[in-house]
């Protein structure tokens, strides 16, 4: 048997060749592939099941856009944009504090981002049984003699959404917390090293050092924020199938496609939840391009 | 299945089972491969029927032997038999309505919902009616009860065309009114949102809730959690008595079984479903009745037999009319039957978690209602 030879560019060039048309072609067939297919649908008023769906050009568009009803469920979405901000400051707290040395880091940093790993759907049961009546948190309450604080945690409309930002906000922690971690010591020790020399403090540190070298991580992660809130889905269709004012735009959308047998119409929604997210990500790009 | 092979030792049948059997199945009847003898899902419209199932015969002759075969035919032929009759009604622990001094079932919404505040001024520690709030498919019986809310085998067919079939009076408004009172009442669980399946069976069962509505099939799963006093747990209609002065019990198909179109064993599948249909104990095993016309009444029933209520079957709807119920239920999005979202709207607006009244919610309804039926008819 003859041996091809290449030269070591074309060698190359196969290689890399090689090796990325498996993701690639993942991606094509589970990420663009039905996504061609979900705008297709979205134009006809396909009820999932039927061959023969009859195209209706924009009108699911339409719909969508101009019933409040389907817009109106945003609003959810606030309450955990909100919580975005909570979670970004406990978790660049926590990577502050460790990047100095603390005794047991690596078991922290563990406890940290081990609810990151848990699944989702794990997630949401653990909390169900937190906050239902006579559950975990009414216990530890009842401990501490504040009874009277109790609450329908996921009953009372004024309060569930709160409750259930707050079991994302336990999720996510460690992983903005991972990435602030990693920022953060990525800045050159010797930096702290001439600030102590000139007399600042842990809080100047943080100041001036590390809040200005990771100011481009920070932003990264609010955006992350502001699209994860958009589309939030897991947790509050676990802990409330959207019940009870609840419902948040995914959610929305399952029901529509699912419950209803409108396909086409929820084909719409998820491009314009598509949509929305992709404008997000082009204002990122565009404010980070501008501090360069 | 053991029994089965028996009779037909040269065909194997391999089982398989699916946790979201309805969401799971409709995805896959977009191939091929969905099995050879499969439970035609809920909502496949009638047009459908005839690219993905196999033909089982003529419907006329086919309801000579068998019963509950109106919802899945379409144009005098039949794609589907039921594995079992249900009927809708409610899963009742006779014995707390006693220990209240109670000792007849109610028979009107208003003695009902008395009968619950008795049960809870003389136990405060029972919840009258668990709703299941969250558990997503247990409200949707609530509208399954209409046919013998009504007395009208016609009612689904008469409601895809009425233009406002939420009005005081109608099926569904006294249905959706009683929920309302007792939910307003105090007379369901305190935290709805949070309710729990397994242990709702179980309460029941214990005594430490009265009523749930349910189809008949429920009453063995929770007798058996009631061992020792079985008896307790009876099965009843909703609490309605029509104009003619009698009750009925509304009883309908369960999943039907139907062959896949693209099958190639569909004789083998064939003896199955006979099989299944009219031999095995399924149906009587699982608290319904047998699809064969003349087979016994199972234990769960008997009581409301004896009570004199009249069993009922809806009607088919008339021809070229057969999926106008489910569009505009579809088109509405209001999920009568399909859906718990809007009941639990109106229990969220009982216990004050929201600010809408009941007459609110029923005006609502009642215009997406017509919206839909003018939406359908244009098309």
């Amino acid at each position: 048997m003859q041996r091809i030879n290449l030269s070591q560019k074309a060698e190359k060039k196969l290689l890399i060749f090689l090796f990325t048309i498996v993701p690639v072609s993942l991606l094509l067939l589970f990420s663009y592939y039905p996504l061609v297919k979900m705008f297709q649908y979205s134009l006809t008023d396909w009820n999932g099941i039927t061959p023969d769906p009859n195209f209706v050009g924009l009108d699911n568009y339409r719909t969508v856009l101009t019933n409040p009803k389907y817009f109106s469920v945003f609003k959810t979405s606030f309450y955990y944009f909100i919580a975005t901000f909570f979670q970004l400051g406990i978790a660049l707290l926590f990577a502050t504090i460790l990047s100095f040395k603390v005794k047991f880091a690596n078991f922290w940093k563990g406890i940290l981002f081990f609810p990151y790993l848990l699944n989702g759907v794990a997630i949401g049961f653990i909390f169900l049984y937190f906050y239902k009546g006579g559950g975990t948190l009414d216990t530890v309450l009842t401990f501490f003699g504040l009874e009277d604080q109790i609450q329908l945690w996921l009953g009372n409309r004024s309060i569930n959404n709160i409750s259930l930002a707050f079991t994302s906000v336990w999720r996510y922690t460690g992983f903005n917390f991972l990435v602030f971690l990693g920022a953060i010591q990525s800045v050159n020790p010797e930096i702290y090293e001439a600030a102590e020399i000139d007399g600042a403090n842990q809080w100047d540190k943080f100041r001036y050092i590390i809040v200005p070298s990771i100011k481009k991580i920070i932003f990264l992660n609010i955006i992350l924020g502001i699209s994860g809130s958009l589309s939030v889905f897991d947790i509050p269709y676990i802990m409330t199938g959207g019940s009870n004012g609840t419902t948040t735009f995914v959610i929305q959308t399952i029901a529509t496609a699912f419950k209803y047998n409108k396909t086409g119409l929820a084909s719409a929604m998820g491009i314009i939840l598509l949509g929305i997210v992709i404008v997000v990500t082009v204002v990122q790009k565009l404010a980070i391009k501008e501090e360069r | 299945m053991a029994a089965f092979n028996e009779k037909y030792p040269d065909i194997k049948v391999e089982i398989e089972t699916m946790t979201d059997y309805a969401g799971q199945m409709k995805t896959r009847m977009n191939t091929e491969e969905y099995g050879d003898l499969l439970m035609l899902p809920a909502d496949i419209s009638p047009t459908d029927f005839e690219l993905f199932f196999e033909p089982l015969g003529d419907k006329a002759e086919l309801s000579e032997t068998y019963m509950g075969l109106n919802d899945r035919s379409f144009e005098g032929v039949q794609y589907g038999i039921p594995t079992q009759l249900n009927a809708t009604g409610m899963v009742v622990n006779m014995k707390v309505f006693e220990d209240a001094g109670i000792n007849e079932f109610p028979k009107t919404p208003e003695a009902f919902v008395t009968a619950l505040e008795t049960i809870k001024e003389s136990n405060p520690e029972v919840t009258p009616l668990y709703t299941n709030y969250s558990a997503g498919w247990t409200l949707s019986n609530w509208d399954f009860t209409r046919t013998g809310v009504s007395g009208d085998p016609d009612v689904t067919t008469k409601m895809a065309e009425d233009t406002a079939p939420f009005e005081k009076g109608d099926t569904l408004y006294t249905i959706y009114d009683v929920l309302f009172q007792v939910a307003e009442k105090g007379l369901v669980e305190a935290d709805p949102t949070t309710s729990d399946w397994e242990q709702s069976k179980l309460n029941l069962a214990n005594g430490n809730v009265a009523v749930m509505v349910l189809g008949s099939w429920a009453v063995p799963q929770i007798q058996e959690l009631a061992e020792g006093h079985e008896e307790d747990i009876t099965f009843q209609t909703f609490p309605v008595t029509a104009a003619d002065g009698k009750q009925y019990m509304g009883v309908g198909g369960d999943y039907n079984l139907a062959i896949n179109v693209n099958s190639e064993h569909k004789e083998a599948a064939r003896k199955l479903l006979d099989w299944l249909v009219n031999e095995s104990d399924y149906a009587v095993d699982n608290g319904g009745l047998q699809p064969v016309k003349g087979g016994d009444y199972p234990a769960s029933l008997k009581a409301s037999q004896e009570a004199g209520v009249v069993l009922i079957e809806e009607n088919a709807a008339p021809e070229g009319k057969e999926s106008l119920f489910s569009d505009v239920n579809n088109m509405s999005e209001l999920g009568i039957g399909s859906t718990d979202l809007e009941k639990q709207r109106i229990i969220d607006a009982a216990i004050g978690n929201s600010k809408e009244t009941f007459e609110e919610i029923m005006n609502d309804f009642n215009q997406r209602w017509a919206n839909a039926i003018k939406e359908v008819s244009g098309n």
